[in-house]
């Protein structure tokens, strides 16, 4: 193992495969940020050019496409409010409000630290623990993924602002639009009303396109502002930002790191699902979580770091168990199997030399990733100092395609176009985007994870311990209960302390 | 300020370029070969894949498209149609242009249930068959530490717990619901079927525990086959790729079954066009190169004839439609 | 209108929804309905409850006048043109339309004082971009744009 180890090691610091993965990174970036171009995307376009390549550099080069295309979202999240990846969401909580407060730079900074922190712990997770977490992963079932949703969605109640009703409600729809289309048990078309291309359902993508960036481009035609915000850089914002990361936010980054490696594990959740939950986590465990949603740098870096984590840690299961358990890991197992590599326990015993390699060339394309995000963040910023008015057509030309692109399908720019346009109204009557997005997110999960439980639990004859008494179940219930407790207990709190300063 | 903004769209382009070559393909098409207009095919033909990239069904197109320049002297274009388990891109390939340009792969069964499920936009009908690539058999698989040594212990467990042992599936209206469906019809036993979202799920759910048994397909186990027992096959005869597995048949159990992988190109395609592609894709499927690469992503070629293929989808149809109607799923369209 | 309207609109159209997906939702074989219709029952008390809260609990809402100051000429081109814009991609094809539409909308949307200088730069602009895009998608990712009868 030791001299796989080394010779991993070797070939990942070799100067055509450094090369190769800061090309990668760059492309990966620039994916990541264009909203509806995903990191499977990116990396399924490359398998078939590391068919003439040697399988290390191939892989290398590939792993490097999936970190950078992660953190790549985060650049228009933080900057048009636009999240390029789904997993990105929650960045934009944040990071917009940053940016509008000209702090850009800094956000932009902090994502980029965040996220190859992330990575890097989430790789040291997939070198050292590969296969004790393969094994907790195995342990979630359907009744584990009901409640995984579950409690996904009580964060629903900490991410609405001033109307609790109007949050669930957001929640709510999301939910409900999730069920259109075939449902997953029997195979039935419900919800379609007559309307046949609907048979395919509300895609996440398009519609997370058009609730972030068609409706923001139709807010800032309506704001008629001639910049989205004031921009110069900031001299000294690296130190900055890292003087504020090691006295804030170390915990935050820990932590959030640590949960985008567990949920990342997990078959059917991914960085979306990461990130919303360490950004739930990071605002319960606050001294004052009311910063957050206001442009506090603890909630960029809290998303940021958990979806980078979730880079490494989703291919788990595919390299220890030879499953994979995202889409990602999907089209790296087609790259893998073609370069004759078999994942699965013996990956590393018949072929160690390449699997190291890869594991620590992604310890390697994160740290490159400083450099080239750092590069790439300068030239990306600069779009604060376009006029609004260029932004508007142009985002709305890249909605188009990025949601096209997805199934090349014109249906899916057509909900696109919809959901923007919900999303703008909803905007201004105070729903906001997040829960909706959330709603769909979990929707098909929680749904799938309830009616598959259904059917085990007739065949067990016993509702009681499918859905209850199986200990992570038991687990995620008592989470959920805390999650919904919590900021009740919190608001109940602090209004009694506003009272007592009133009475004061 | 003009000029500030005109220098960043340049840089912005210069990075964009320099990221994108990265993943650019270093090859591109050449035409040098001098053919007539007249003579078929003479441009880059599409090819509908309808799952995502990545998928089984797509790591076998990228094999077809390895072999595919040398045998036709065009290039296929990989274009992916996804939704609604293939069925989106099923229709697509159904209503496209039969000008010979536009080719797809099917997957069966799912093209004969789906039409039968709901209300669908083709039929078998709606195309004409070029010949099938692959044909992945269904097994059923345990866990090594599991009770069930044979298939019949497993079936007589079933006898006497009705409804209360769990097979793994992969969708509804699917290949290995119609298989389970087909068992449970055959042996008279009543298994609770979990229609898992796709098949590395299916795998999870076995592994963790979480069902007794799977019906699984070939390729997915044999990727970690230390851990299962096989208890059945459903070939004729045993599989070359696993000679220790008993088939279906040899216990007792008259059935087959099998994911195929077919291609096809719309129905009202030239005659001579459809010819040449046979001709084609016949050879590409007898090639020793592409015999290996199949064995090495696992998925087990099997070459038949475009006619043949209809010919069999059209029995099977009929056969899917009783076994559908016998469990009372077919109630209305 | 004051957002305590809005809301009031807003119930109404959701319990609408539930409604039509309610009825949509019985021919779901079982056990596969008890999810989607419980997911309905959620939305359709939620609304209710945001109907309830601002019938007798004004003060719990954001009061304020959600559309005042809205820009509905701008906010309503901006749309129609896209409108316009997904059918000329539909027929016409999607690169030409992209460019017209950069120059012509972002013209309309900008400050239109500078005039036929402004709409020579933006002519480079679209062809900047849409080259861009055409570079970056069609040659490199190879990822397909909608078609249509022009390029």
């Amino acid at each position: 193992m030791l001299a796989d180890f080394l010779t991993g090691l070797q070939n990942a610091l070799h100067p055509l495969n450094l090369l190769i993965m800061s090309l990668a990174l760059a492309g990966g970036i620039a994916i990541g940020t264009l909203p509806g171009l995903t990191a499977t995307m990116g990396v399924a376009l490359l398998v078939p050019l590391t068919f003439g390549m040697d399988p290390a550099s191939g892989l290398l080069m590939l792993g490097a496409m999936y970190c950078g295309a992660i953190y790549g979202g985060a650049n228009s999240a933080i900057l048009i409010n636009t999240p390029g990846t789904p997993s990105a969401v929650c960045t934009t909580f944040d990071g917009y409000p940053l940016t509008k407060q000209g702090r850009a730079d800094e956000a932009l900074f902090t994502a980029l630290v965040s996220s190859v922190i992330g990575g890097i712990i989430g790789t040291i997770f997939l070198m050292f623990a590969a296969q004790p977490l393969a094994l907790v992963s195995l342990k979630f079932g359907s009744p584990e993924y009901f409640w995984l949703a579950i409690f996904g969605l009580t964060i629903i109640s900490s991410l609405s602002e001033g109307n609790m009703v109007k949050g669930l409600l957001g929640g709510a729809l999301g939910l409900l639009l999730a069920t259109i289309g075939i449902d997953p048990v029997t195979g039935h078309t419900r919800f379609t009303f007559g309307f046949r291309p609907l048979i395919e359902g509300v895609t996440l993508i398009p519609a997370m396109i058009g609730f972030f960036s068609f409706a923001q481009v139709l807010s800032l035609v309506d704001e008629d502002q001639k910049y989205i915000a004031e921009y110069s850089p900031i001299p000294g914002v690296i130190g900055k930002v890292f003087s504020k990361l090691l006295k804030d936010c170390k915990n935050i980054i820990l932590r959030s790191s640590l949960i985008g490696t567990f949920v990342g594990i997990l078959p059917g959740a991914g960085g979306n699902v990461a990130s919303f939950v360490a950004y739930n986590e990071a605002k319960r465990w606050s001294k004052n979580p009311d910063i957050y949603g206001t442009g506090a740098i603890e909630g960029v870096a809290a998303s940021e770091s958990s979806n980078n984590a979730t880079v490494s840690s989703s291919l788990i299961p595919l390299l220890s168990l030879g499953i994979p358990g995202s889409p990602v890991a999907a089209v790296l197992l087609g790259g893998l199997l073609i370069h004759g590599m078999r994942p699965g326990a013996k990956l590393f015993i018949e072929t160690g030399e390449v699997a190291y390699t890869f594991i620590i060339g992604l310890v390697v394309a994160n740290l490159l990733m400083l450099f080239v995000g750092y590069l790439g963040m300068r030239i990306f910023a600069q779009v604060l100092n376009v006029p609004s008015h260029y932004i508007t057509t142009i985002v709305i030309v890249l909605s188009f395609i990025g949601s096209y692109a997805i199934r090349n399908s014109l249906v899916d720019v057509v909900i696109m176009m919809v959901c923007g346009v919900l999303g703008y109204l909803g905007l201004k009557v105070g729903i906001q985007p997040g829960p909706i997005v959330l709603g769909l997110i979990l929707g098909t999960i929680a749904e799938e994870g309830f009616t598959l439980s259904l059917l085990m639990s007739k065949a067990q004859g016993s509702l009681l311990s499918t859905f209850v008494t199986r200990p992570i179940s038991a687990f995620l219930i008592f989470m959920c209960i805390l999650s919904i407790v919590s900021p009740i207990y919190v608001r109940m709190k602090k209004s009694r302390k506003d009272k007592l300063e009133q009475n004061v | 300020m003009k000029k500030k903004f005109i220098v960043i769209l340049m840089l912005v382009s210069f990075i964009l370029t320099l990221g994108l070559t990265g993943c650019q393909k270093s090859e591109e098409p050449k035409n040098d070969d001098g053919k007539t207009e007249a003579k078929y095919p003479n441009k880059d033909i599409t090819m509908i894949i309808a799952f995502s990239a990545g998928g089984s069904s797509d790591v076998q197109a990228r094999i077809v498209e390895k072999y595919f320049k040398d045998e036709f002297g065009v290039n296929p274009i990989i274009t992916y149609k996804t939704g609604a388990g293939g069925e989106v891109g099923f229709t697509e390939l159904a209503k496209s242009n039969a000008d010979g340009y536009t080719i797809g792969g099917l997957n069966v069964p799912h093209i004969v249930l789906q039409p039968l499920a709901r209300e669908t936009e083709f039929t078998i009908d709606s195309f004409a068959y070029i010949g099938q690539m692959v044909n992945d058999p269904q097994v059923i698989a345990v866990m090594k530490d599991s009770k069930y040594n044979t298939l019949q212990e497993l079936i007589d467990d079933a006898k006497a717990n009705p409804g209360q042992i769990t097979l793994g599936n992969v969708g509804t209206f699917t290949g290995h619901h119609i298989a389970s469906l087909k068992l449970m019809d055959l042996t008279g036993t009543e298994f609770t079927l979990i229609p898992y979202k796709g098949s590395a799920d299916q795998i999870v759910a076995l592994q963790g525990g979480h069902v007794n048994a799977i019906m699984g397909n070939l390729n997915d186990v044999m990727r970690d086959v230390e851990k299962y027992k096989i208890l059945g096959i459903t070939t004729e005869e045993r599989h070359p790729l696993a000679p220790d597995w008993p088939t279906f048949k040899e216990q007792g159990i008259d059935m087959t079954s099998g994911i195929t992988r077919l291609f096809a190109a719309p129905k009202d395609i030239d005659p001579e066009k459809l010819a040449r592609l046979r001709e084609g894709f016949k050879k590409i499927a007898n090639n020793p190169e592409y015999l290996k690469d199949m064995e090495k992503i696992g998925q087990p070629a099997e070459w038949k004839d475009g006619e043949q293929v209809y010919e069999e989808l059209k029995k099977e149809t009929e056969t899917a439609k009783k076994l559908l109607e016998k469990f009372g799923l077919l109630e209305k369209k | 209108m004051t957002m305590r309207k809005f809301n009031y609109i807003l119930s109404i159209l959701i319990l609408a929804l539930c409604f039509f997906f309610w009825i949509d939702a019985a021919g779901i074989r079982p056990p596969a309905h008890i999810y989607p219709k419980t997911v309905i029952a959620i939305t359709a008390f939620l609304a209710v409850a945001l109907l309830v809260q601002s019938i007798f609990f004004p003060k719990a809402l954001i009061q304020g006048k959600p559309f005042e100051g809205t820009k509905y000429g701008r906010v309503l081109t901006t749309l129609l043109s896209t409108i316009v814009y997904f059918f000329a991609v539909k027929t016409i094809g999607f690169y030409v339309s992209s460019f017209f539409f950069l120059v012509i909308v972002t013209w309309i949307l900008g400050d239109k004082s500078e005039g036929v200088k402004a709409l020579a730069r933006l002519g480079i602009l679209g062809i900047v971009v849409v080259g861009l895009v055409y570079a970056s998608f069609k040659l490199f990712l190879k990822v397909p744009t909608p078609p249509g009868i022009l390029f």
